[in-house]
């Protein structure tokens, strides 16, 4: 569906994007996860066609993007972009941002209700997006460029303005309508949750190359450095001789008596987070048990 | 044409060394200086008092102190003259006169016909930034010193950018200063021209003239990065400060209610007389003659910010500087500068028998004369209605599959419309205002407002002229007063 | 976007109607077209008069004398202009040392206008006069000034007002006195009354009789035509400050009184030459400049010295009858002696 095939892009400096492979199948949700600057954003307005690689060439349902000789305006590839500003059209109201990307007048009002609906936003048709709450403003964002019906949905660090909750809820709401339309979509995130909620894969980037891909599950478990291993949680690492491991808080399990003592102990929702140390080496262990701060324990892994 | 005439011969140039230039330079900056200082003043304390008014007084506060650009400079200075001149009404009452007409003076009418260059944008900014009341009270500063050491020194470079714009046009003034015998460098250029017979020299000044004007431009801060989007939570419990109520209706007084009562003294005399049906004729040469200019002005405003947007390095940031530069460049000069290129079209279309008809005795010569010297207002207005779209809206629309070609139509152009608008209403009453390009490349028998107040001004009918100047300010004043919600919100939509 | 169309289609309608509102009128007998500095109601008035009665429609536009110099001479022989008027000898005589204007005299001319008053070459010819005569304060404590020469004499320091040396009747009289005392003179001359100054030159000349009312100081210059113009005023400001100074005619006991006119030429590309040696012929008529007189407050150039308003109360006085051509020779010189001195 989506091949981007050794795309290399610098602007005036160090390259941004060292000769990136990536595909993606159909209906696919992937999110491109790092740290700011190293190239993700970059990537998404390469395959929407607002900068163009150096090198490479990115194809997309088979229609040649870009490559060397050859470059598709933005307005042709019918890829959907979602800002994180959103930028919504502040001179027109929502029924016509959304319907703004629509072309054929005879089925843009029915396509916008359409929208409307899937959106919860029949209500708000009419106002100006100078009104709307964060949620409502993300949703219309979205539902606009849905509209048009794109190969692919581009979203860069759309949920970033929201608060927590209500992330959780567009989230879902959105993966939700992604799924049911079978929308394939890439978007750039450097939240972890927001990857695990949404993806059904996770492509890390690091300095312009990406370094792993996999579904969550496998990334979180298997991180292959401690760059994507602390991009996807909290991590300990153990330094064994030369050797390092990467262990997850909540693969730790403690028992009374051993040579680590408890330093510090914080509750969170259902556990405990105690703050563990031997010497110079300190761990993070996610419990459930109680444990007194000062006590002395054991670990296994 | 101009370079070469720099390196002629300029058999005035050695006395105007001798000392003249000397004078001619120190009074222009003395004047500039003055100008750059009263406006900042009284626009920057309006601007920054009217912001801490409740909201419902603000509307009409900004079209009060909006207004006094409809009054022309030097109608402004006639009027003054007569109100503390001998039988003026300072002599009537108070058994006074005072001596108005001196650099001095000049700097006071500068001041007050000007100072709105500085109030409107430097309202425009605290109209986006109104919550630093609530940033500085939560750091403890009372609302006075939130305003002297949290607002004024954020407007200051706003300020300081429209007081630069109002220099140049004190620089580029003519009337004011003839009639005040303050020897300034336009005066100088018009003295040299016409008195000396001496074009060389009269370049040259100019020369001088647009190379200061052209360093105040770059000066000038530019707009950017003015992307914060309006401010909904205006300051919610404006108050009256007493202090600043006095200073504002002293403005009020001095720069509209006195002239302006002059004037309507001036009609209420002489009224009858003069108004005929060759006043109708003018009054609608200058409106729509401005009007015509004015939208030329705006569109060519916005293919060159629309160019430097989306290809920016197509276009290039030369092109906005030439626009630029033309302000600074003394109307008589572009008016005479045009009409030789144009009188050499005519000459070659006639040659070739194309045409009888010559373009340099219509009504194109002096629209593209006043586009030449006004476009830079509406680029500045358009430059300052981008500032506040970003990129990602057009971005968007590409990605929703809109070309270019018709987001223009969609996007740029409703975005920016408030900010046109406004540049349209600047072009239009400088226009309306304007002489000296509009007294010589007019066709015949084609008087306007300005050209029938100056001449009778300049005949010393000055209660006569009073009749166009107040025709120039009304007209003015209800385009102002028609647009100036737009003026206000224009650059931040 | 709405507001922009409706002010979009403004202005084109607008511009639709400017130019149809400009298109020429076509008449039978033709039409003369004048570039002029006067910029009267009389003229206005006159011009009508000549198309009720010759039927030659009279197309005017009306600025200042060097700019329209040179528009005519940008313009070359494209120039619609067939008649140029300037209010003083020496922009006739620019206009003539450009090459702008043709020859033309006319039996009329002859009959009607003073030698003195016309270029020896009959490139132009006077249409009115005007005088520039002195006002003193009716409080002054000195002797009266009784030529130009005295003012620069020191019992008048710290009297005189006068207006900027850019005016061209303050030009024009440096231009008359180097022509009757030479160059050394004038500057000395020049010098002593800018010593003489009670502040620096400002205003027009109105204003520097209503200073002298105000106090501010003794002595002006004044056109006799703002004269007139001040005396039949219908404001009680310029009526009473008249009251309080005396005209004096000066150098009656020599050359006479420093004279100026305003005048005309026909343009060297005149393409309606024949209209416009008709309104030059129209506008030297008795009848015709009676009217100048007596609307105008100017007076005829037939050396009668008729002028039918209230300038006939000062009477007839001796006037320089010095060739006018020389103001405007000399006139590149007054300025710099202007500049020189520091005459503001």
């Amino acid at each position: 569906m989506l091949v981007i095939n050794q795309v290399s892009k610098s602007f005036q400096g160090p390259p941004v994007l060292k000769q990136v492979d990536l595909q993606l199948g159909s209906g696919q949700i992937l999110a491109l996860l790092g740290r700011s600057g190293c190239g993700k954003s970059t990537l998404l307005r390469m395959i929407a066609g607002f900068d163009r690689p150096d090198q490479g060439q990115i194809s997309l349902m088979g229609q040649l993007l870009v490559n060397d000789n050859f470059f598709l305006v933005p307005e042709r590839r019918n890829v959907g972009f979602v800002f994180q500003d959103l930028a919504l059209f502040p001179h027109l109201n929502v029924s016509e941002n959304i319907g703004f990307g629509l072309r054929d007048r005879s089925s843009r009002q029915q396509k916008v209700e359409e929208m409307l609906e899937l959106f919860q936003l029949q209500s708000l048709a009419g106002q100006p997006v100078s009104t709307l709450s964060g949620g409502q403003a993300q949703r219309v964002a979205i539902a606009r460029s849905l509209a048009i019906n794109p190969n692919l949905l581009l979203l860069d660090e759309s949920f970033n303005s929201l608060d927590r909750e209500l992330r959780y809820e567009i989230r879902q709401e959105v993966r939700e309508v992604l799924k049911k339309r079978g929308t394939t979509a890439i978007f750039v995130t450097h939240d972890v949750e927001d990857a695990f909620q949404m993806a059904d894969e996770l492509a890390v980037m690091n300095n312009g190359v990406i370094v792993q891909r996999g579904t969550p599950a496998e990334v979180y478990r298997n991180p292959i450095n401690g760059l994507v291993a602390s991009l996807t949680g909290s991590i300990n690492q153990l330094h064994d001789g030369e050797q390092v491991r990467f262990i997850r808080p909540e693969s730790l399990v403690l028992k009374s008596g051993g040579d680590w003592k408890i330093t510090n102990k914080v509750f969170m929702h259902g556990y405990y987070v105690y703050t563990v140390n031997r010497g110079e080496q300190e761990m993070h262990c996610r419990s459930s048990l109680e444990f007194s701060a000062g006590e002395w324990v054991q670990m296994e892994w | 044409m101009a370079i070469h005439s720099v390196w002629g011969e300029a058999p005035s140039w050695n006395t105007l060394t001798e000392g003249l230039l000397i004078h001619i330079l120190g009074s222009s900056a003395i004047l500039a200086a003055g100008a750059f200082v009263g406006t900042s003043i009284v626009g920057l304390s309006l601007a920054i008092w009217v912001a801490a008014t409740p909201n419902r007084g603000k509307r009409f506060f900004d079209l009060l102190f909006i207004l006094p650009l409809a009054v022309p400079p030097y109608v402004f200075a006639y009027s003054y003259a007569e109100l503390v001149g001998y039988g003026g009404w300072l002599d009537t009452w108070f058994g006074t006169t005072l001596d108005i007409k001196n650099i001095w003076g000049a700097i006071f009418v500068f001041t007050f016909t000007l100072f709105p260059y500085v109030y409107l944008p430097c309202r425009i900014f605290l109209a986006q930034k109104s919550h630093w009341y609530e940033v500085g009270s939560s750091l403890g500063l009372s609302r006075y010193q939130s305003q002297w050491r949290l607002i004024r020194p954020m407007v200051l470079p706003v300020a300081m950018g429209g007081a630069l714009l109002a220099v140049m046009e004190v620089l580029n003034d003519f009337g004011v200063c003839k009639y005040f015998g303050i020897p300034t460098l336009t005066v100088g250029i018009m003295k040299i021209w016409t008195g000396y017979g001496d074009y060389v020299s009269a370049v040259r000044l100019a020369l001088i003239l647009m190379t200061l004007v052209a360093v105040i431009l770059i000066l000038q801060p530019s707009q950017k990065g003015n992307d914060q989007r309006l401010d909904r939570t205006d300051a919610k419990a404006g108050k009256y400060n007493a202090l600043g109520a006095l200073f504002a209706s002293l403005v009020a007084l001095l720069s509209l209610l006195l002239p302006l009562s002059i004037m309507i003294k001036g009609v209420w005399a002489t009224g009858s007389r003069v108004f005929d049906h060759s006043f109708a004729l003018a009054a609608w040469h200058s409106c729509s003659l401005a009007c015509l200019s004015a939208a030329i002005a705006v569109m060519v405003a916005f293919a060159i910010e629309f160019g430097l947007r989306h290809f920016p390095s197509f276009l290039g940031r030369r092109s906005k500087s030439i626009v630029l530069l033309c302000y600074s460049t003394p109307g008589i000069i572009i008016a005479l500068g045009l009409l030789l290129p144009i009188v050499g079209l005519d000459r070659w279309m006639i040659k070739n028998q194309w045409t009888t008809a010559v373009i340099s005795q219509s009504l194109v010569l002096p629209v593209l004369a006043l586009v030449i010297r006004y476009t830079s207002v509406a680029v500045k207005s358009a430059e300052s209605g981008y500032a506040t779209v970003g990129k990602h809206v057009h971005e968007s629309a590409e990605s929703l599959g809109v070309p270019l070609s018709r987001s223009v139509f969609s996007i740029d152009l409703p975005l920016l419309s408030p900010a046109l608008i406004a540049g349209f209403v600047l072009v239009f009453v400088d226009v309306l205002k304007e002489l000296p390009i509009t007294m010589i490349t007019r066709p015949f028998n084609y008087d306007t407002l300005a050209t029938k107040a100056f001449f009778m001004a300049s005949d010393e009918r000055l209660r006569e002229s009073a009749n166009a100047s107040l025709l120039i300010v009304m007209v003015s004043a209800l385009v102002l007063l028609l647009l100036s919600k737009k003026l206000i919100n224009g650059a931040s939509h | 976007m709405k507001n922009f169309g409706k002010i979009f289609t403004l202005a084109v309608a607008s511009a639709l109607a400017a130019c149809s509102g400009s298109a020429n009128k076509n008449t039978e007998k033709g039409e003369v077209n004048v570039y002029t500095q006067r910029h009267y109601d009389i003229d206005k008035k006159v011009f009508e008069d000549f198309t009720r009665e010759t039927g030659i429609v009279v197309n005017v536009v009306t600025a200042g004398a060097d700019e329209l110099l040179a528009k005519l001479e940008t313009e070359a022989e494209l120039s619609p202009c067939d008649l140029f008027i300037a209010v003083d000898a020496g922009g006739l005589t620019r206009a003539k040392a450009k090459g702008l204007l043709q020859a033309y005299t006319s039996a009329v001319i002859e009959k009607n206008v003073m030698p003195a008053y016309r270029d020896t070459e009959h490139l132009w010819t006077g249409l009115t006069m005007r005088s520039r005569v002195i006002a003193v304060s009716t409080d002054l404590k000195v002797a009266e000034p009784k030529n130009y020469e005295d003012l620069a004499s020191p019992i008048y320091k710290g009297m005189i007002l006068s207006r900027s040396s850019s005016s061209s009747y303050n030009q024009a009289l440096l231009a008359s006195i180097i022509h009757a005392g030479g160059s050394e003179t004038a500057q000395n001359w020049a010098k002593g009354v800018v010593a003489n100054f009670a502040r620096d030159p400002q205003g027009n000349d109105r204003d520097q009789i209503k200073d002298i009312a105000a106090g501010k100081g003794k002595i002006a210059l004044i056109n006799t035509y703002y004269l007139g113009k001040m005396q039949i005023s219908d404001d009680p400001i310029e009526k009473s400050a008249l009251d309080k100074v005396r005209i004096i005619a000066p150098n009656q006991d020599n050359r006479g009184a420093h004279i100026n006119v305003s005048g005309a030429g026909i343009a060297k590309y005149a393409k309606n030459k024949s209209q416009a040696q008709a309104l030059l012929d129209y506008l030297v008529k008795p009848e015709v400049q009676r009217q100048f007189a007596g609307a105008n407050q100017e007076y005829t150039v037939d050396g009668s010295f008729t002028s039918e308003g209230v300038l006939g109360k000062l009477g007839k006085f001796k006037v320089d009858t010095m060739p006018l051509q020389i103001l405007g020779e000399k006139n590149p010189e007054a300025i710099q002696i202007f500049d020189r001195v520091g005459w503001k």
